[in-house]
C-alpha cells in the first residue's frame, strides 16, 4: 500500500490497548506560526492532503529533524506541519498532516491488527520516497538510490523472485490490471514474464489453490475506466485516493485466502506500505546497520551525502494467519528489507548473496506461534 | 466472531482527471526508458509528459504492450503496435479470396479506430 504513516492509520489503537505504540494525547508539532497543532482523530479519507505532503529525501530529512543540520542532530519528529506548509503554504491546512483515523473509520486494517499481530516498529527503508523504499521489499537493498530513479541495470544481487526461481520454488507479483502497471520493478516485467500475474488471476490462484510460494500484491494506482467502460476506484490509499477502497481492496485479498481452508492455513499475509508519505508519526527512526552504498549529496537534496544508516518513517505493518495469537504486538524493529529475508530464509536459505541491510535485518515467520491454527469462527470476516 | 461490513467509497470519489502524482509520473518515464532501444536511450529522447490519472492509465496501457515480455504477459498483450507493417496473408493456389482476410483485416481495424474516435469525441463533448 502507499504513503500513510502508523499513527495516521493505527494510532488510535492505543486507546483500547497499551502495548500498541500509537496516539496518547501528548503528540503534536509546532506550525510555522508557532502554536501547537495536536495529534487529532481528525482524519478523512478524501480531499484532506491534496496536494499530498512531500516526502522526498530532504523533505522527510525535515520532517525528522525540524531542520536542524548539526552532526549531533536528534530525530524529534517535529518538523511536520511546517514541511507540509511548504506544499499548501496555508497554516490551517498544513496542521492536517497531524490527523489520523478514529478506529472505526478503518474496519479492516484496525480489525487484522488486533485479531492478529501489529508490528510496533516497522519502519520504511529510507528517509525517502517511494522507488527506492520499495526497491527494498523486493531485492533488500535500493543499491544506494534515494529517490526515483531507475535502478536496474547490472544490480548485484537478485530479486526475491529470481532467487526463489532458483531454488526450485514459485513466486509471483500480482498487479491489479494493465492500466494500473506495477511499480519500481520495470526491468522484471521487461524482461521475467514468468513472475506477473494479475489481480483477477490472484483471486482464481487462490480459489484454485495454485498460489506460489510467494505472492506480492500491488493495489491499483489509478482511478480509471476498465475495457468493459467500468469506473475503478484507486486502491493504493496514495493521496488523494479514497482510503476506504484500500480497505475493500485489503479485506478482499483477506477474504481470498480465507475462502479456501487449506489455503488459509498454509499461508500469511503481511500488509505493509512502502512509505508514510509525509504524514505524521511520533517514533524516531533508528540508526541501523549502513548499506556499503553511498548517495551523494545531490542526490540527497540536503547538501550531505546518506550512508543509508538510519531507517525511514515508521509504516504500519499487519501480519495475518490463523498460526497468529490473538492481539499480538511485536516490538523489534523491522523494515522493509525483512520481506525478501524471511521469504529467502524459508524458501532458498542457501541463497547468501544478499546486501548487508537485508542479512542484519529481523525475519518474522516466528511470529507463527500456535500449536494449531486458530478456528474460522475465532476469526474475522469481512462483507464486501 | 461477527461479519464486518466495509463500506464502498461515494461514486464521487471517482476521479480520472485527478492530476497525477508524481509515482505515476515517474512509473511512466521508467516505462518509455524500458521500451526503447540502448542506442535510444544513450541518444535521450522526449517523454512526453501525463497531466492526469486517466493519462497515465493510458498511456502505461499502451507502452506495456511494448516491452520485450509482451507476448508472455498476462495481460491479452496486443503484439508491438509499431513493429511495422502486418505480414501478408499468403496467396492459397487457386482461391482468390486468399487475400481477402488481410484487407478485411484493415477494414475492421479502421472501422474500429472511426468507432474508438466516436467514442471519445462523445466523451469530450460530455465534460
Amino acid at each position: 500500500m502507499e504513503n500513510r504513516s502508523f499513527d495516521h492509520m493505527l494510532g488510535s489503537l492505543k486507546a483500547i490497548n497499551p502495548a500498541i505504540d500509537g496516539i496518547d494525547g501528548t503528540q503534536s508539532n509546532p506550525d510555522t506560526q508557532g502554536k501547537v497543532a495536536k495529534a487529532e482523530p481528525k482524519a478523512k479519507y478524501q480531499s484532506q492532503l491534496d496536494p499530498d505532503p512531500g516526502h522526498d529525501f530532504d523533505e522527510v530529512d525535515f520532517q525528522i529533524f525540524a531542520g536542524d543540520t548539526t552532526v549531533n542532530r536528534i530525530p524529534t519528529m517535529q518538523g511536520f506541519v511546517r514541511q507540509y506548509f511548504e506544499k499548501r503554504q496555508d497554516v490551517k491546512a498544513s496542521r492536517q498532516v497531524m490527523h489520523f483515523f478514529p478506529k472505526e473509520k478503518l474496519p479492516v486494517i484496525t480489525t487484522l491488527a488486533t485479531e492478529f499481530c501489529v508490528f510496533n516498529r516497522w519502519f520504511s527503508s529510507i528517509p525517502g520516497p517511494t522507488l527506492c523504499n520499495r526497491a527494498f521489499a523486493h531485492y533488500g537493498t535500493s543499491f544506494g538510490h534515494v529517490g526515483m530513479q531507475i535502478l536496474y541495470p547490472n544490480v548485484q544481487f537478485k530479486s526475491v523472485y529470481e532467487r526463489l526461481q532458483a531454488a526450485g520454488k514459485t513466486a509471483k507479483i500480482y498487479l491489479f490490471d494493465l492500466q494500473s502497471a506495477s511499480m519500481e520493478i520495470v526491468n522484471l516485467l521487461q524482461h521475467q514474464p514468468q513472475f506477473f500475474g494479475t489481480y483477477r488471476q490472484f483471486l482464481d490462484d487462490c480459489a484454485s489453490g495454485n498460489l506460489p510460494d510467494y505472492s506480492f500484491i500491488e493495489p491499483n494506482y489509478t482511478d480509471h475506466f476498465s475495457d468493459a467502460g467500468e469506473a475503478i476506484l484507486a486502491s493504493d490509499q496514495h493521496p488523494d485516493h479514497h482510503v476506504l477502497e484500500g480497505e475493500r481492496f485489503v479485506a478482499s485479498i483477506y477474504n481470498a485466502i480465507k475462502a479456501n481452508a487449506a489455503l488459509w492455513r498454509s499461508t500469511a499475509m503481511l500488509v505493509t506500505y512502502d512509505e508514510h508519505g509525509g504524514i505524521y508519526d511520533h517514533v524516531a527512526p533508528p540508526n541501523c546497520t549502513p548499506d556499503g552504498f553511498v548517495a551523494q549529496p545531490a542526490d540527497t537534496g540536503t547538501g550531505k551525502p546518506f550512508l543509508f544508516d538510519r531507517l525511514g518513517v515508521r509504516v504500519p505493518a499487519v501480519l495475518v494467519s490463523p498460526w497468529v495469537a490473538r492481539n499480538t504486538v511485536d516490538n523489534r524493529d523491522f523494515e522493509h528489507a525483512s520481506i525478501p529475508n524471511t521469504v529467502t530464509e524459508l524458501f532458498a536459505p542457501l541463497h547468501s548473496e544478499r546486501s548487508v541491510r537485508e542479512k542484519a535485518s529481523n525475519t518474522f515467520h516466528d511470529l507463527l506461534t500456535l500449536a494449531a491454527p486458530r478456528p474460522d469462527a475465532d476469526t474475522p470476516a469481512f462483507n464486501l | 466472531m461477527a461479519d464486518i461490513t466495509v463500506p464502498k467509497p461515494p461514486k464521487s470519489a471517482f476521479n480520472p482527471n485527478r492530476p497525477a502524482s508524481d509515482l505515476l509520473k515517474h512509473q511512466v518515464e521508467h516505462l518509455e526508458w524500458a521500451v526503447r532501444h540502448a542506442g535510444e536511450r544513450r541518444a535521450g529522447y522526449r517523454v512526453k509528459p501525463v497531466k492526469t490519472e486517466a493519462d497515465a492509465s493510458k498511456r502505461m496501457s499502451a507502452l506495456i504492450p511494448k516491452l520485450e515480455s509482451a507476448a508472455n504477459l498476462p495481460f491479452g498483450a496486443t503484439p508491438i503496435p509499431d513493429a511495422g507493417p502486418p505480414a501478408r496473408a499468403k496467396k492459397a493456389p487457386g482461391r482468390r479470396t486468399a487475400t481477402r482476410p488481410a484487407k478485411r483485416a484493415t477494414r475492421r481495424k479502421s472501422k474500429l479506430r472511426t468507432k474508438r474516435k466516436a467514442k471519445r469525441s462523445v466523451k469530450r463533448a460530455k465534460r
